[in-house]
């Protein structure tokens, strides 16, 4: 019997050597894979973990880089100033740079508590009308800025208050989750909106962008099952936005960047971030979220029209496309590879699903990669508990998109912390599974059913990932 | 060829197949080994040096914070200066896994550069700027100056908010560099005692370089042989490994740190903001003892052999050759860099930044090559 055992893991062994390169899904070595990202799986693991680029780059594809990393870095300042190329800050805006919430290249993380001041959380703002569309707040439009240039005020102040949720397990034992009550204090031009609702969210980071992007729409198809054919309880849907230029065909596009899915690419959600976040105009986004009673702030002077386009612009989204996803570690570890198998086996992959393949690619390691991003970039719905009370293009209050759960393990090295979810409510990847709820409503029981040691090898792995 | 420092960062089994592509580590020859040992002396003896440099740093400033004046400050500012090149001829040991950037093998700690050579530097989030006289933590005095305090702020919520290493030291010593002829011109007066905030930018200093001298000491440790030391580690690893860590140092200072960031960012942006050194005009010899630092590493010093002892006689040579090159127009550049950012096209100042950029990407290249030839990866990271 040993011995048959012991031919079997030499077998596995060399199983997996004959994957290396290419991991085939479906097998389960795809879950013990420590190449994330296939050929644009970097080594480092330091805090400089997910400021790499992807490997194999040309000269010019790397000053690019360089470039856009520099972008991402630089403050922002208000226009006019001496230093030209970056004027134009605000008037309203969260942060000064990219890296002000993204720093190297890691998630954000929202305010302790109600005298803690928000750096890595933006506010979105909607109100439902009669159809159940979101609309933009009369005087504030669809996102509150906390800072604002000299001579202006802030539109308002995120305050946060974190309620204890009690939480038991089918063996008795207990965890303590939180739940935010958002307010917006001070509100300078006047209350919102009676029915608004109010959506923070906390930064997410860069990594394993471009790769993302290369994965075929045909792909995502694929996975999608709206009508839940299959019966799993699970029903991703692709997001599908409108094209809302004037006088453009109408034309439906896949979303798949952003909480909600709700940017088609990754050039529409920089110019996206840039524009709501940081108050630069870009040729894709000409305007600010400025309503009409923001008069004062209208007449800021800009740093341009627009204030950031060219040969700068694209650096910075090439930056997004290039930055790598670090490599998994202690793929070996027999605690890590239990996990693995317990988070299939508990239907997790149904919707984080662990391999991905990309299309073509001008840059070689990033072509024809199967990656492990732990998603399926579609919307799900999560549940009464985790909805933000308002749909965002055709994304319900209750649905989100699968978060990529690859180099989640990395960031307490990177960042000093790990906050989970839209709003970074989980302090842990275990309060994040509780969260689960709606569609993945019966994993969430798989994972609660199962016994305590097996829960924390499922941590494990996801501390691997 | 296995993608080493993860397998050595954690010091935890690792699949045999998973990030390797081919395994050529075996029986290393004896030069390769060889060369990795004087490596390791090499990359001690360069810490020791910039350590040095610091405590005369340290007597420096203590000088000018005991008899605050224009000589005395001028005195810091020289000592600035001379530790500088000596920090400079070290950073060709940056990203290839060590002590100095990245985990600690065993203890798991990340290395302190964040904490030594942290730029660019928002001015405003440390000390006045012109315009806003009361800027900065050393004018907040509801907040302690101290170690802790610099420590906890230094890229609280922004990498650009600095408060730690040469950069921050550097610009308290200079003040912010307003003209493009000469460098900052800090008073001598603004450390003078008897003043809450003067006597907060004093102790700022003081701590500045203390713990800077405590930051590198802890790297020149861990190039010292003992136990659970980085290079003991270093040692034990596969030559061909070590090899490809140690080569990964000066090509991504060359590719990425010198050519992309240090000097093609200014050079297209023409950003004086962008050069490193901007508050003491120092930027010239940065890229030059940066540059020294790589001739080090490869092509050895007087008592130790260089990396190129480990690779085959071809490529060394190749090497050594754009090392010729490299150094010859780095040393050449004419100081201040922030007149060349803001020269023509046809200058021949700029001309010859954009030969040397050329240059270092070719270096870089050259010795990604030679790696392989010698079964060793080297990999171009994106800086941290």
């Amino acid at each position: 019997m040993r011995r048959g055992i012991a031919f079997l893991a030499a077998a596995y062994v060399i199983l997996s050597v004959a994957s290396a390169a290419r991991t085939e899904p479906g097998t389960g070595s795809e879950l013990h894979d420590e190449r994330s990202a296939g050929d644009a799986t970097v080594p480092v693991q330091s805090r400089s973990a997910f400021t790499q680029h992807v490997p194999g780059l040309s000269a010019e594809q790397l000053s690019r880089f360089a470039l856009g990393d520099h972008v991402f870095r630089t403050p922002w300042v208000e226009a006019p100033a001496s230093v030209q190329a970056f004027d134009g800050l605000g008037p309203f805006y969260s942060a000064r740079s990219c890296s002000g919430c993204h720093m190297r290249d890691g998630r954000g993380h929202p305010p302790d508590g109600p005298d803690d001041v928000s750096r890595s959380m933006v506010v979105k703002l909607g109100v439902p009308d009669s159809s159940g569309r979101r609309r933009p707040d009369a005087r504030y439009g669809s996102h509150l800025s906390e800072r604002a240039v000299r001579g202006l005020t802030p539109e308002g102040r995120l305050v946060v208050r974190w309620e204890d949720v009690e939480h038991v397990y089918a063996d008795g034992e207990k965890a303590t989750l939180r739940r935010p009550r958002i307010e917006i204090a001070a509100p300078d031009y006047g209350a919102l909106s009676h029915d608004v609702r109010i959506s923070a969210r906390i930064a997410p980071a860069v990594i394993g962008g471009g790769l993302l992007e290369s994965v075929p729409d045909s792909a995502l198809m694929a996975l999608a099952d709206s009508g839940d054919a299959d019966g799993d309880g699970v029903s991703g849907r692709v997001h599908w936005l409108e094209a809302t230029k004037p006088g453009a065909a109408p034309a439906r596009r896949r979303g798949r960047f952003g909480w909600k899915a709700s940017q088609p690419s990754l050039a529409a959600q920089v110019a996206t971030a840039l524009a709501d976040d940081i108050g630069i105009t870009t040729p894709a986004r000409r305007e600010l979220d400025l309503t009409r009673v923001q008069r004062a702030a209208r007449s800021k002077p800009r740093g341009g029209e627009p204030e950031l386009e060219g040969a700068t612009l694209a650096a910075l989204i090439e930056y997004c496309r290039l930055v790598a996803v670090p490599a998994r570690r202690n793929v070996d570890d027999a605690v890590v590879r239990r996990g693995a198998e317990r988070f299939r086996d508990a239907g997790c992959t149904g919707c984080h699903v662990a391999t991905l393949p990309t299309g073509d690619d001008s840059v070689r390691a990033m072509a024809r990669q199967l990656i492990h991003p732990y998603s399926d970039l579609l919307l799900h719905d999560m549940g009464p508990g985790l909805s933000d009370g308002m749909p965002e293009g055709n994304a319900q209050a209750s649905e989100w998109r699968t978060a990529p759960l690859w180099g989640l393990g990395r960031s307490v090295v990177v960042s000093g912390y790990l906050y989970l979810l839209h709003d970074g409510r989980a302090r842990t990847f275990e309060e994040a599974i509780l969260w689960h709820d709606g569609e993945a409503r019966r994993s969430r029981d798989a994972f609660e059913k199962l016994p305590a040691d097996s829960r924390s090898d499922l941590l494990r792995f996801l501390e691997s990932l | 060829m296995r993608l080493a420092w993860l397998a050595l960062s954690l010091a935890v089994s690792v699949v045999p197949c998973s990030l390797a592509t081919a395994a050529p580590s075996g029986a290393a020859s004896e030069p390769v080994a060889t060369a990795l040992r004087e490596h390791a002396q090499l990359a001690l003896g360069s810490y020791r040096e910039a350590v040095a440099g610091l405590h005369d740093l340290q007597a420096a400033v203590g000088e000018l914070l005991a008899r605050p004046s224009k000589p005395s400050l001028e005195k810091a500012r020289a000592a600035w200066i001379s530790c500088r090149d000596a920090y400079g001829r070290t950073e060709a040991l940056r990203f290839s896994g060590g002590p100095i950037d990245d985990l600690h093998p065993i203890t798991g700690v990340q290395g302190p550069e964040g904490r030594i050579n942290p730029w660019p530097i928002d001015e405003a989030y440390l000390d006045y700027v012109a315009g806003e006289p009361t800027s900065g933590l050393i004018s907040d005095r509801r907040v302690p100056m101290a170690e802790s305090t610099l420590v906890s702020r230094n890229a609280a919520d922004d990498e650009t908010q600095v408060t730690l290493g040469y950069h921050a030291i550097e610009f308290l010593l200079w003040g912010q560099d307003r003209s493009r002829e000469g460098p900052g011109a800090r008073p001598y007066t603004d450390y003078a005692s008897g003043d809450p905030v003067r006597d907060r930018r004093r102790a700022c200093l003081k701590l500045q370089v203390e713990l800077l001298i405590r930051d590198l000491t802890y790297v020149a440790d861990e190039w010292t042989p003992g136990p659970d030391r980085y290079v003991n580690t270093f040692l034990a690893l596969p030559p061909a490994d070590a090899l490809g860590r140690a080569l990964s140092g000066p090509a991504t200072l060359a590719a990425f740190e010198l050519a992309s960031e240090r000097i093609g960012i200014p050079l297209s942006t023409g950003m004086q903001e962008h050069e490193q050194s901007c508050f003491s005009d120092n930027t010239h010899r940065d890229i030059a003892a940066d540059v020294d630092g790589i001739v080090r590493v490869l092509a050895g010093d007087s008592t130790h052999a260089g990396l190129l002892a480990a690779l085959d006689t071809a490529s060394a040579q190749e090497i050594r050759e754009r090392l010729a090159r490299i150094r010859h127009l780095a040393h050449a550049i004419t100081p201040p860099f922030d007149a060349i950012l803001s020269s023509d096209e046809f200058d021949p100042r700029r001309r010859g930044l954009q030969a040397l950029m050329g240059e270092l990407l070719g270096l870089s290249g050259a010795i990604q090559r030679a790696g392989e030839a010698a079964g060793a990866r080297v990999m171009i990271g994106g800086g941290g």
